[in-house]
């Protein structure tokens, strides 16, 4: 049996090793959602920095680990359009979300699923649905995600 | 896979984010390419309509945040010591006494220390990197064996001077067969970028050793002197050309016992050692020759 000493050391490389390809994809998915290049960049900064903090409590047997990268991405994106909107829920989209993780995010639909607690085939229909309503959003202007 | 298009469309988007096109997509699914081309389309002109790369200063910022984190993190854990908090929480008559041990034994330990731990910091593995790290085994007792295959789990070297640290990195080769690194051929088991300096030790973490002798097809065990094998070696690194530091390590036979050692050779370790490089086993069944050096043989340390 691993002693935990090590196993938070392989987690902790493990996140280490994530951080060039995810960092650009978590900083894309809230760019995404703020339209905002230098806040888009400190919070996906934010999301690596709260992932260690909370390694502790990251499962192997869970989600995997990148996915999980991206549940923290999406509470800190919620937080900070609480503090924009200063409300305490913010209705989030699901469709929207699912484009957001599938498109910018590069997830699989399995990940994505684990983030939003779905089945694959329930993500799969919303992204059918949404790809649907893109269409005709891109034909009257620039999409909002 | 056939009725069900919303499963190719998955597949379709998945292979897009991974670099293909539409076409080379939709060429396995002719028959749903006029349902599916205009929905891939959407999907497309959505990425390239909210495309973002973040900038390299802002993820160098930010990634040198996280690495100091990562740093103090572990630190953190490192001086937390789990048989102290143990004997604390026992019985409340024996937490003085307790205390008293450990406060006690704190003193001496530090007191004999000549410096504090210098602080720990994780290397990543780079193709183009300034540091290459390699094993080589100087020919002892080696020729009794068949096979001695080692498991090296973390590699660590002690940068000196005013920003005074630890590197560590774990090996992208972690097992390596010391009967195919006679002499001055090595294995390369892992490079990456380190900053630039004085270097003063090496350190290896051994998690496993195993050899078979020649004839008997018998796995026997070789003694270890610690996990840890250290050496001191001052090399220095210099951030914009690549340094080769061969570690080498070599098998004796202690006396008459019929037991093996395994230790390190500092004389035949450094950056300064000549060595031919030899291909990770099942890339190529050559050894690589120096490319560098001009003498078609061996190449030097520093390039």
């Amino acid at each position: 049996m691993k002693k935990k000493t090590d196993e938070q050391r392989e987690k902790e490389s493990r996140l280490a090793s994530l951080y060039d390809e995810y960092f650009d994809r978590i900083a894309r998915y809230i760019y995404a959602r703020l339209g905002n290049r230098n806040e888009a960049e400190d919070l996906a900064g934010d999301v690596f920095l709260k992932a260690l903090e909370s390694l502790k409590s990251y499962k192997e047997r869970g989600v995997p680990m990148q996915a999980w990268l991206f549940r923290i991405a999406h509470n800190v994106l919620v937080d900070r359009l609480r503090k924009r909107g200063k409300t305490a829920t913010v209705p989030i989209d699901e469709q929207r979300e699912v484009v957001r993780l599938r498109f910018f995010g590069g997830l699989s639909s399995k990940e994505v699923g684990a983030i939003l607690r779905k089945s694959d085939g329930a993500v799969r229909e919303m992204q059918r649905a949404a790809i649907v309503k893109l269409r005709g959003i891109l034909k009257g202007g620039g999409p909002d995600f | 896979m056939k009725d069900n298009p919303d499963k190719i469309l998955d597949e379709c988007i998945d292979r897009i984010n991974r670099g293909e096109s539409i076409d080379a997509c939709l060429a396995d699914y002719p028959d749903y390419r006029e349902e599916i081309h205009p929905l891939l389309s959407a999907m497309i002109e959505t990425k390239t309509a909210c495309s973002f790369a973040p900038s390299t200063q802002a993820k160098s910022v930010h990634k040198q945040r996280f690495n100091v984190a990562l740093v103090s993190s572990r630190e953190k854990r490192e001086r937390k010591s789990p048989w102290f908090s143990w004997i604390l929480s026992r019985s409340k008559l024996w937490a003085p006494v307790a205390a008293a041990v450990v406060i006690a034994l704190m003193v001496g330990y530090f007191g004999l220390r000549p410096s504090p731990t210098p602080p720990v910091m994780v290397a990543h593995p780079s193709p183009e990197g300034n540091f290459a790290f390699l094993i080589s085994d100087e020919v002892n007792s080696i020729s009794d064996f068949e096979e001695l295959n080692i498991s090296i789990s973390r590699v660590g070297i002690h940068l000196t001077g005013e920003g005074e640290k630890i590197i560590e990195f774990e090996p992208g080769t972690q097992s390596v067969d010391l009967t195919e690194l006679q002499g001055s051929r090595a294995q390369e088991i892992w490079r990456g970028d380190i900053p630039g300096g004085e270097y003063s030790k090496v350190f290896l973490e051994v998690s496993e050793v195993s050899g078979i002798l020649v004839g008997s097809g018998n796995e026997i065990e070789i003694k270890l002197p610690s996990g840890k094998l250290q050496i001191s070696k001052p090399f220095k690194v210099e951030s914009d050309k690549l340094t080769n530091f061969v570690y080498d390590l070599t098998v004796v036979k202690a006396g008459n016992s019929g037991q093996y050692i395994l230790k390190p050779q500092v004389s035949q370790s450094g950056a300064d050692q000549d060595f031919t490089k030899v291909e990770l086993k099942g890339q190529t069944e050559n050894d690589e020759k120096s490319k560098w050096n001009g003498n078609g043989k061996k190449s030097s340390g520093n390039q």
